[in-house]
């Protein structure tokens, strides 16, 4: 028996020691010369619940991202070629991801807290975001776009899909409430304005319209159909939207009605 | 082999449980690869919907197998190598909690009451109970550790003088860094996870809940890899025909993990808000550590097969790589420690990648990830259990292995399987592919508008090693069910014993010889990282409170008018 350490063994740990701090090294280079590095603490920021995008200077821009179940808002971000975008993300309901494929951007959007990343676009493209942190039976359809344009004066976000459009102002009180209603319960998650699929059908057109559900049958969606349809949501699947069931909410009566009215009202 | 009769029961209970178990694990383990590639465009199968069954795909596979395992084992290490009883009473009452936990869990999770996934992060929500499962699951764990401590001081008392056997310093390290791991995780579901799923508290801090899921789940990984180092340690070179090239190298990497396992899940959240990043540069400083073990592993287990090739005629700086048994049928476990080895090497690289500050954010959450972890949990670790499940069982039943040269094939199989699984998911990963995600309904499929042509060759690719992992496994089904089936001989029982290789150098350094200095240093290590960031996080006036989410709803729960 030896009381010492063999020579080979005192090698491999000496040569362990210095190939790991010959990469630690590379690393803290990469953060100090190069800018690589990840995610802070943010101070005095607090969590925001709607998605923005305003212009700092000519290339420097500032997106607020809200991520909740299953979509982002905005869903759609258009940018000139050159943009660098401070993007702070924070999410209003369970935990999602936030990947700006194509780029190093790649941020855990965490309720209560806001996250925060900046990003350089250099070339024109559609760089689509991916949500990667797995947030209920719909996180597969969370996804959004960033396009970035060459020969664009400023940035926009095309047609928010949550958007609240202008409220007319003869608008039937039962229409308001139902519109209240929309963004209180959730409706706005799966459910968009503007005629897009998000998780379940839009609600763009969808009064008067022919719906074909799974059973082969089809109905000419009218007052009683939209109330059925709120109430027991699994009494008829629209065909295409098998993969994803709405679950029931608790609403009053009079709560179905306006929202009745409100969908009515899309057109 | 000396084992009680009670025990001997446990033992036999506790590893083939969770191959049973294993069955659904592995069968929706190839159903995801299948949905992921749009094979199957659809959100459920069979009653299961994806999420649920990669909700139970994690558990049993990650949780449930490796914990059995691991404690099933360690009762035989424990036992055979000390030649002592052990505390019958504690180890009944960790494998009553460890079932009653699984069973529990698995209820909710088949019921559809916890499709939360393996990592359960909040604000997502699942049953109660599906909480009190994991907590009486990781009491039972404990339960069984402790049932082996009187036997361990029994035998120092006895044995002043003598070295404690390397295997027992192997397992005792395993749940060392098991014990530490598990206080955490347990604050998390007790304190925070269980009241609000029963809504008592309203709100409660996610970070704080995620920083505490991550403090137990990179040592869960080493929990993990433990058991099979003690086999490569203790088993390996006498396969491979010779003897360890140095038991202090063995002794020192154990009691290094044991050190340096907690104190580094910051890696595991680098994209996270809320974290300081000098906490997390820090982590990353600690993670680079485990570089010291693993080389030295790398080398020693290399130089024991040398010893063993070289000891039958192997000859030259790498010819004698060619005279080890890979084919022998008589001794079928060298393949299963051999190809866990191969794999791993592949593992650890991808693993520094993971590791490494912002490197990470090119692979976070992307398929990447599963695509490294199958190649350390799915690779030495699942063939070290399944080659010493096998092993264990035969023997303590005094039973018999019919097909030995079907059971050599086995780690092959798996081997080629899992690097071309994983090969895929890399490919998919770099290009953004999201890991956890039912692809088939969207990215995947071309009527989606979220459809990306570019993830479809390595989800194929994936399917392509899933069908091979199936095989492999399927195989092992067959050969050990079979010997299950033969006919018991428990005189047997009696010559049975553990492979214990000697060591070629039996060095006495007196710094790897005590247990308690290395546990006092992990928690010193585990202070120092964890206390200040933590109680940075549980009073920051930036983060807000969060309410439950049942996964298949966008209202908030407990907020009805």
């Amino acid at each position: 028996m030896s009381d010492r350490i063999h020579g080979s063994e005192k090698k491999v740990i000496s040569i362990a020691i210095l190939v790991s701090a010959a990469h630690l090294f590379i690393l803290a280079a990469a953060a100090l010369f190069y800018g690589l590095t990840v995610p802070d603490c943010l101070e005095g920021v607090k969590p925001f619940t709607e998605g923005s995008l305003s212009q700092k200077t000519d290339r420097h821009y500032e997106l607020h991202m809200v991520a909740r179940m299953w979509n982002f808002d905005p869903a759609e971000v258009v940018l000139p070629v050159g943009a660098r975008v401070d993007i702070f993300v924070s999410s209003l309901d369970v935990t999602h991801g936030f990947h700006i494929t194509g780029t190093n951007l790649n941020l855990a959007a965490v309720p209560g807290a806001v996250n925060y990343g900046r990003v350089v676009f250099g070339k024109p493209g559609v760089y689509p975001i991916v949500c990667n942190e797995y947030c209920g039976i719909a996180h597969h359809g969370m996804y959004g776009t960033i396009r970035i344009v060459e020969n664009l004066t400023a940035g926009y976000l095309p047609a928010k899909k949550d958007k609240v459009p202008e409220v007319a102002s003869n608008e039937p009180p039962l229409v308001t409430q139902g519109r209240k209603l929309y963004h209180e319960k959730g409706c706005i998650a799966c459910h968009s304005l503007d005629g897009s699929q998000v998780v379940g059908p839009t609600f763009k057109g969808i009064y008067g319209r022919l719906s074909y559900f799974t059973d082969g049958t089809s109905i000419k969606a009218d007052e009683a159909y939209i109330q059925e349809s709120i109430l027991f949501p699994q009494k008829k699947i629209v065909k295409g939207f098998e993969s994803v069931l709405m679950p029931s909410f608790p609403v009053t009566p009079e709560e179905v009605q306006g929202l009745v009215e409100f969908i009515k009202s899309v057109k | 082999m000396h084992i009680q009769p009670a025990i001997r029961k446990i033992v036999l209970i506790e590893l083939i449980l969770p191959i049973v178990l294993l069955i659904f694990g592995i069968y929706h383990g190839l159903l995801q690869t299948l949905y992921r590639a749009g094979y199957i465009k659809v959100a459920s199968m069979l009653g299961i919907n994806y999420y649920q069954g990669l909700t139970a795909h994690g558990v049993i596979n990650a949780i449930v197998l490796t914990t059995f395992f691991a404690v099933a084992f360690g009762h035989v290490v424990v036992t055979s190598c000390l030649k002592k009883n052990l505390h019958v009473g504690l180890a009944a009452s960790g494998f009553v909690l460890l079932l009653i936990g699984t069973l529990l869990a698995a209820a909710m999770i088949f019921t559809g009451h916890a499709s939360v996934l393996y990592t359960f992060y909040p604000p997502l929500k699942a049953h109660p109970l599906f909480y009190v499962g994991l907590a009486l699951f990781v009491v039972g764990s404990w339960l069984s550790f402790y049932s082996w401590i009187p036997t361990y001081r029994l035998w120092r008392r006895e044995n002043p003088t003598r070295k404690v056997p390397l295997a027992v310093i192997g397992i005792f390290s395993t749940f060392i860094v098991w014990q530490i791991a598990t206080v955490p995780v347990a604050v998390e579901v007790l304190f925070m996870l269980l009241p609000w799923s029963l809504g008592w508290v309203a709100e409660i801090n996610i970070v704080l809940a995620r920083t505490l899921f991550w403090f137990f789940g990179h040592p869960l990984v080493y929990f993990w890899l433990l058991p099979t180092y003690v086999m490569y340690y203790t088993m390996l070179p006498k396969l491979a025909g010779g003897k360890l090239f140095s038991d202090f190298a063995g002794r020192f990497a154990f009691l290094l993990f044991c050190v340096l396992s907690a104190p580094l899940g910051f890696h595991h959240q680098f994209s996270d808000p809320g974290i300081g990043v000098n906490w997390k540069a820090l982590h990353t400083v600690l993670t680079s550590f485990v570089a010291i073990p693993s080389m030295m592993t790398a080398f020693t287990l290399a130089a024991s097969m040398e010893h063993g090739a070289k000891s039958v005629g192997g000859t030259g700086l790498f010819r004698w790589w060619g005279k080890l048994p890979y084919m022998d049928a008589q001794r079928w476990l060298f393949p299963y420690l051999f190809c866990g080895l191969v794999i791993f090497i592949f593992g650890g690289v991808t693993g520094i990648i993971n590791a490494s500050f912002s490197m990470n954010s090119l692979i976070h959450n992307t398929a990447w990830i599963p695509a490294h972890f199958h190649l350390t949990v799915g690779g030495p670790v699942f063939l070290g259990i399944l080659g010493m499940s096998l092993y264990l069982v035969t023997g303590l039943l005094g039973s018999d292995i019919r097909n030995k040269k079907l059971a050599l094939w086995v780690p092959y199989l798996w081997t080629l399987g899992v690097c071309t699984f994983s090969t895929g998911l890399f490919m998919g990963g770099l290009k953004g592919e999201p890991r956890r995600t039912n692809m088939g309904l969207s990215y995947v499929n071309p009527e989606s508008t979220g459809f990306r042509s570019e993830w479809i060759s390595g989800a194929s690719i994936g399917v392509l090693g899933g069908v091979i992992m199936t095989l492999s496994v399927c195989l092992f089904f067959f050969v050990f069910f079979r010997m299950l089936a033969e006919k018991k001989d428990l005189t047997k029982l009696d010559s049975f014993a553990l492979i214990e290789s000697e060591a070629y150098h039996d060095e006495n350094i007196g710094f790897v010889r005590n247990l308690k200095p290395w546990i006092v240093a992990a928690v010193i290590a585990v202070l120092c990282s964890y206390a200040i960031p933590l109680y940075n996080i549980a009073t920051s006036k930036d983060i807000v409170g969060a309410v439950p989410f049942a996964p298949d709803s966008p209202m908030a729960q407990g907020t009805k008018k």
